[in-house]
């Protein structure tokens, strides 16, 4: 189903008697009048039948997209609910119009239905929004017939008083038909100052004919924008009242279908504004607001990181400068000392790193991981549990409460905008940073340690660095500004054997020579061990672990028993542990299965090994004892080990990816190995195993297998690593090369012959 | 059509519920429930109405934690109060959120859902929920399920019957749960109480037949009613409810001139009317799209003919009427049918609105329906889908009608014939092969085929036929038939198999067939209780001719295997000529269901299949 949905528009809170309320009337009425007004404009692309023989066998093809942006503004002074400030009506329209010839069933499918928001209201103390959408839908015949579709004939599907969703499905509409749709939205609203991005994509998964954009806004608003990755600029110009013109053209836009390794704000063409009603007056610079009528190309790279400082400065203000917000930060490094005392050092003559580490290992334990029984189910499911960015700042706090003057780290995200290209504050990451001890730290999950960086961050250079080293001022605006932007750190980046999956396989043959016996010790390093974490760890291991590593006197449940407020309910806490545990089987089963892609039985001796929570012990370790099918043909007396299916299914590069011109971005750098020892069943002699090496190596990765026999083992050593997170287009067939290699080995077989 | 409306509530509590299982397993049970059904009397609009009244008490028995409850409703069946006491306190501050439902596959119905989360404090503790419904109209008051997503302890279900009320009650199930029923007279009224305890929840599997199969339950028939002095009736025999049926059919409204425009169009220049019919059909199939609409009436009554023709859009029954307006514009003997699919238990012995959930059309075929199912997208004339195969149907004959079942077709039907003509060349394996599917194979292929966008067909028809292999390299790839259903859809292209031989040796390993037609299809007797209900009946036939290459001889060839079982049978044989070898297997499913009694066979037999399908032929050097 096509689902246009736009963030709001205009009025009729009249639905509950909305059959032939007034209000419906009127809305049918102004429903008529958007359609007769959007049918009547002139613009020859939107006649276009002729399709380019290029396009012929496309699913479908965008004839015209146009987006129509009317932004009126008035300013008026509205009542406020405490009698003070100024607010600004704001009547917003949309009109969003698209031709799109629909070649095949399955663009007859995507088109079938349309799906919006018809009426959404939000109101609250400090504003309020009305918007409804009008539609219209006309089907262009391939013999030049035009039918319209009764675009009131809506059904609604969520009718509440403040948000009407409504669907359509589209008539007498067939392969070759060329569709001709707009979503008008319109908003009213009473709004403060609060910026509203808005976004013109150039890129779609069908070829473009043309594409365009006319806006039109009222000289009270300013305009900040950046074309990326191509895009076109935007064409702009005043009318003679002062209203800004905004126009985008771009013509022929060819399908985009390549998702495999691409950053969208890096590689794609598209033009982001920040649209808002401008201010001239006190403050208006210190806090980054634009002039009315300004439309600024932001060519300043200092912008989103100036943001990122004002943010950040007022959350230092709240978090730990005002009055008793530290007490909390001293509260943990005390309890950091506790725990200090409890493992047998002394915190005081610890090394920053190690008071770092202890401050960071007492924060999660207090504050993330404590237990509470009224939310045992939370708990039970934290492996699951994201934190935002806003948890680096508490380290940052902590740190700063206990002398290790950290800083923050503010950096772009890799996949998305370079810091060259940012607008907002929210495009750059911010982590905590030890300048002394040279390393990072940030939480987003119970499994992260110390000194780690995340994915997002790794290799970010321009980096910039907070140290909230400024007294508050006395002006209202100076917690806005309560830190230099200092030149940061430069970022490091992993290696592959950093990011590793290390799967030590002891594999012998079941007696009756149908399954393959597997015991099975996987280690995963760095990136690659959140995923199973959170799928294999249990909060209780973790707790567990954790009062062990804390030294503490009692153990996580009997610390449960013997508190006085929480011994009533040890039962419920083992017997809702207990369940975990039992499902923890089937989670290894899972794992296996999902890994190996073969059937997996008689799952036992599983467990953890090394729970990898803590720097000091980083690998995730777990085992287990299996049965694995799938492995095994028989020949006669011989038998067949398509020992390249250990692998499962290793990733191919397809056919239609092979083509590319644009740079690949991938998550991390990375490496998988398997450390195969296969026994030889007693009476069987194996061949073929000078034939299992391969070795294909270059800049990019490689992939190289080693087997060799040493009594009566087989022992392979398979390893892939992709060694960047990042390679340029031109070297993508040296990636394929590699990865096609290991492909191409799932085929490797090994004869077991009968002596 | 509308699938019955009791049915569905169950189905997303079970859903629902099962999805909190995943987490609780047998954490939550109903300690006590209690439900009443009352008839009584009611408006002009809705002369005869049935209240009800359902109280649970939810408790954990391991740990606390949050109960989902859910309860559909819609323009017949409404709520009129919620009461929720948690620790036996109203003050909670639960606010049950109304909605609209989704169902997957519906464009639009009335159905809603109410729904909240309990809290169930600690071991013990109870929360108790009591909803009141009223349902407007006694002939959608149907079936009633006595299990749940939960356990239930102990269960209390009363039927209220006045003596002005008529009516059946069928009971199904009963067997293993030691239901109690008994019948007494209280003020008039006759009270039919089922006592039940130890219920256990309600497990959802896949690829299981529907709840009427195996759920304990009642069907209450109502027959007639007379509140006052104007007597209602309902649906006494199948005959009452195919009146309510032709009542519908009667203000459709539909405008046969307009639609005779178009059926003239498509069977312009055909005399025959087999032709003729098959021709509609497949318009019908190509050109009306699937949209359903359920609110209401409507779920029940067909939109017009001509509507549907306009909107080229509609739902089964749309589609059955559609074509049954457009055939008898012909003068073609047209029919509509009101048909359960295999999913429901019922036929219409019982009648009631539970029966039934589709709507086909019958061309009469000298005298005989011929079924046409356009909601089948893909499927061929005369060729029927196993979910209608067998079922009876309620066929339109005037004032009367028919009660036929529509014919259990062949396993043939469905047949997918693979003919592959290798040679050996060096570790690669070169050749031609065809490739035939008919029946609800092929229509399973088609669909597969027309979701994937046109320019990304190719590539993706390819990756299934090599089964996903990379070395598998197809070309001069030619489709035949793709767009005629009505002939069977055929596949022919050339391969280069890539190191399909491992050479050790003197000796040369290889497996020719990389279909492996159901290979480890084992079923979990551990976990699945219910019969495995497979998509069709089916039949897989795989023949490959590989030439040897004049220096190679066979020295291994795997045994052949030839399993014949009631429902199924399993051949796989080489065979080895001189310079080739020939290879057939054929996978035969005549009955579409394994019953749990067979499991344990069935797995043998796979064990068996996938055995012989992990052995290699060995060719050897010629000494």
């Amino acid at each position: 189903m096509k689902q246009l949905v736009f963030s709001a528009v205009l009025c009729f809170a009249f639905f509950s008697s909305f059959a032939q309320s007034k209000k419906a009337i009127a809305y049918r009425k102004e429903s008529e009048d958007m359609r007769k007004s959007v049918w009547a404009w002139e613009n020859p692309k939107f006649k276009v039948r002729d399709i380019p023989q290029k396009y012929a066998n496309a699913s479908k093809i965008i004839i015209a997209h146009h987006t129509e942006l009317i932004a009126d503004s008035k300013s008026s002074i509205a009542f406020y609910g405490l009698g003070f400030g100024a607010k600004f009506k704001q009547d917003l329209t949309e009109i969003v119009r698209e031709v799109v010839k629909l070649n095949d069933k399955s663009a007859i499918a995507e088109y079938s239905e349309l799906s919006f928001t018809q009426f959404e209201k939000r109101s609250g103390f400090y504003g309020s929004d009305k918007t409804s959408t009008y539609i219209g839908v006309r089907i262009i015949k391939p013999n030049g017939v035009i039918k319209e579709v009764n675009a009131d004939d809506i059904v609604l599907t969520k009718d509440a008083a403040n948000e009407k969703q409504a669907k359509l499905a589209i008539p007498d509409l067939e392969v070759g038909d060329i569709l001709d749709y707009f979503f008008a939205t319109a908003r009213n609203t009473i709004d403060d100052m609060s910026t509203k991005q808005y976004n013109l994509i150039l890129f779609a998964d069908a070829p473009v004919l043309s594409y365009s954009f006319h806006g039109q806004l009222a000289k009270k608003y300013a305009i900040e924008y950046r074309s990326y990755n191509n895009a076109p600029e935007l064409n702009v110009r005043k009318n003679d009242d002062g209203t800004i013109v905004i126009d985008v053209v771009k013509n022929d836009i060819p399908s985009f279908e390549t998702s495999l390794w691409v950053s969208v704000s890096r590689q794609l063409p598209f033009i982001r504004m920040n649209i808002a009603q401008g201010f001239k007056g006190i403050g208006s610079e210190s806090l980054g607001i634009s002039k009315p009528g300004e439309v600024i190309k932001v060519t300043n790279e200092r912008m989103a990181i100036e943001e990122k400082a004002r943010t950040y400065s007022l959350d230092y203000y709240n978090g730990y400068l005002i009055r008793n917000a530290k007490k909390e930060y001293e509260r943990l490094e005390d309890l950091a000392k506790q725990k200090a005392k409890q493992k047998g050092v002394n915190y005081e003559l610890l090394s920053n790193e190690e008071k770092a580490a202890m401050l960071y290992y007492t924060f999660r334990f207090d504050w993330l991981l404590k237990f509470s029984i009224y939310r045992l189910a939370d708990k039970i499911n934290i492996g699951y549990r994201e934190y935002d960015e806003g948890y680096n700042l508490v380290l940052f706090f902590l740190f700063k409460t206990a002398g290790l003057n950290p800083d923050v780290v503010v950096c772009e995200d890799r996949m998305g905008y370079r810091v060259s290209e940012s607008m907002n504050g929210t495009d750059l990451l911010a982590l905590a940073y030890i300048p002394s001890i040279k390393s990072f730290f940030s939480v987003r999950n119970i499994f992260d340690v110390p000194f780690t960086i995340p994915v997002a961050a790794e290799g970010a250079q321009n980096t910039s660095s907070f140290s909230f080293e400024h007294r508050a001022k006395d002006k209202p605006a100076g917690v806005n500004n309560l830190t230099e932007i200092k030149t940061g750190p430069d970022v490091p980046v992993s290696k592959s054997s950093n990011n590793s999956r290390v799967e030590k396989l002891r594999l012998s043959i079941t007696s009756d020579q149908s399954l393959v016996s597997v015991k099975r010790t996987c280690t995963l390093k760095g990136h690659n061990k959140h995923a199973v974490q959170e799928k294999l760890l249990l909060y209780e291991d973790i707790m567990n672990y954790e009062f062990k590593e804390f030294n503490e006197s009692t153990t996580f449940l009997d610390e449960i028993a013997d508190e006085k407020g929480s011994k009533k309910y040890i039962e419920e806490v083992k017997n809702a542990f207990a369940e975990a545990k039992k499902k923890q089987k089937d989670a290894f089963l899972k794992d296996a299965k999902n890994y190996f892609e073969q059937e997996i039985t008689n799952m036992k001796d599983f467990g953890i090994d090394n729970p990898g929570i803590r720097h000091t012990a980083p690998d995730f370790i777990y085992r287990s004892t299996f049965e694995m099918g799938g492995l095994l043909k028989k020949a006669g007396n011989n038998i067949i080990v398509e020992i390249g299916k250990i692998q499962g299914t290793p990733f191919v590069i397809k056919e239609e990816q092979l083509k590319r011109d644009l740079d690949v971005y991938m998550p991390f750098a990375r490496s998988i190995e398997y450390h195969v020892e296969l026994e030889i069943p007693e009476g069987y002699t194996a061949e073929g195993i000078a034939a299992l090496n391969t070795k294909v190596e270059n800049e990019t990765g490689f992939f190289t297998t080693e087997a060799t026999q040493n009594g009566n083992t087989v022992s392979i050593k398979i390893r892939k690593h992709y060694l960047h997170n990042f390679e340029s287009a031109k070297n993508f067939e040296k990636i394929v090369a590699f990865v096609n290699a290991s492909a191409e080995w799932a085929n490797a077989k090994l004869l077991l012959k009968k002596k | 059509m509308r699938v019955h409306f009791l049915f569905v509530a169950c189905l997303l509590m079970f859903q629902l519920s099962a999805a909190a299982q995943e987490t609780e397993d047998d954490n939550i049970s109903i300690v006590k429930s209690i439900r009443s059904f009352r008839f009584v009397k009611g408006t002009v609009d809705n002369p005869v109405v049935i209240k009800e009244e359902h109280s649970r008490m939810f408790t954990c028995n391991k740990y606390r934690t949050d109960v989902p409850v859910v309860e559909l409703f819609n323009i017949i069946e409404t709520i009129d109060e919620v009461d929720i006491r948690v620790d036996g306190s109203k003050r909670h501050g639960i606010v049950p959120a109304y909605e609209y439902y989704n169902r997957d596959g519906i464009f639009y119905s009335d159905e809603q859902v109410c729904y909240f989360t309990l809290p169930v404090s600690k071991i013990g503790n109870k929360s108790e929920v009591t909803l009141k419904k009223t349902i407007k109209d006694p002939r959608y008051f149907t079936n009633i399920f006595f299990t749940e997503g939960y356990a239930i302890n102990e269960q209390e279900i009363k039927l209220y019957v006045p003596a002005w009320v008529s009516l059946d009650i069928k009971e199904y199930h009963f067997g293993k749960y030691n239901i109690r029923k008994s019948v007494s007279q209280e003020s008039g009224e006759t009270v039919y109480t089922f006592l039940m305890n130890n219920i256990p929840k309600f497990k959802q599997e896949s690829s299981a037949p529907g709840l009427t199969y195996y759920a304990p339950h009642i069907l209450v028939l109502c027959k007639s009613a007379q509140p006052k002095d104007v007597p209602y009736t309902y649906f006494k025999t199948v005959k009452e409810q195919y009146e309510w049926y032709q009542s519908l059919v009667k203000t459709i409204g539909d405008d046969e001139k307009i639609v005779k425009e178009k059926a003239e169009e498509i069977v312009k220049g055909i005399s025959n009317d087999e032709e003729k019919v098959k021709k509609i059909f497949q318009w019908v199939q190509d050109n009306i799209r699937y949209i359903a609409f359920e609110n209401g009436i409507a779920g029940f009554k067909p939109e017009k003919a001509q509507e549907v023709l306009r909107k080229k859009y509609g739902d089964c029954k749309g589609m059955a009427n559609l074509l049954t307006v457009m055939l008898r514009s012909i003068k073609l003997d047209a029919r509509r049918c009101w048909i359960g699919t295999k999913h429901i238990a019922y036929d219409y012995s019982t009648p009631s609105l539970s029966v039934d959930n589709h709507m086909i059309c019958a061309w009469m075929k000298d005298g005989k329906p011929v079924y046409l199912d356009a909601t089948e997208k893909y499927i061929g004339f005369g060729e029927i889908a196993e979910r209608i195969q067998g079922r009876q149907t309620l066929i339109e004959n005037g004032n009367q009608y028919l009660l036929e079942k529509v014919p259990v077709a062949s396993y043939l039907q469905n047949t997918s014939t693979e003919k592959r003509k290798l040679v050996i060349e060096g570790n690669n394996l070169r050749g031609h092969i065809t490739h035939v599917w008919k029946g609800e194979n092929k229509e399973w292929l088609l669909n597969a085929l027309t979701d994937i966008k046109q320019d990304k067909q190719e590539n993706a028809l390819k990756q299934f036929l090599a089964e996903g292999e990379s070395g598998f390299e197809i070309s001069n790839l030619k489709i035949t038939n793709l767009a005629d259903y009505n002939n069977d859809l055929k596949i022919e292209y050339d391969v280069l198999w890539k190191n399909a031989v491992s050479v050790f040796d003197k000796d040369a390993y290889l497996s020719i067939d990389n279909r492996v037609n159901f290979k480890d299809f084992k079923i979990d007797t551990d976990k699945r209780t219910l019969p495995y209900w497979l998509q069709f009946k089916n039949n897989l036939v795989f023949e490959i001719e590989l030439v040897l290459p004049s220096d190679k001889v066979v020295s291994e060839l795997p045994e052949k295997i030839n399993i014949k079982q009631p429902g199924y049978s399993f051949y796989a044989a080489y065979t080895n000529e001189a310079g080739k070898i020939n290879y057939r297997s054929e996978i035969i499913i005549n009955n579409a269901e394994i019953v749990p009694e067979n499991f344990s066979q069935w797995n043998k037999d796979i064990k068996q299949l996938t055995d012989f399908y992990d052995q290699q032929l060995v060719l050897t050097s010629k000494k």
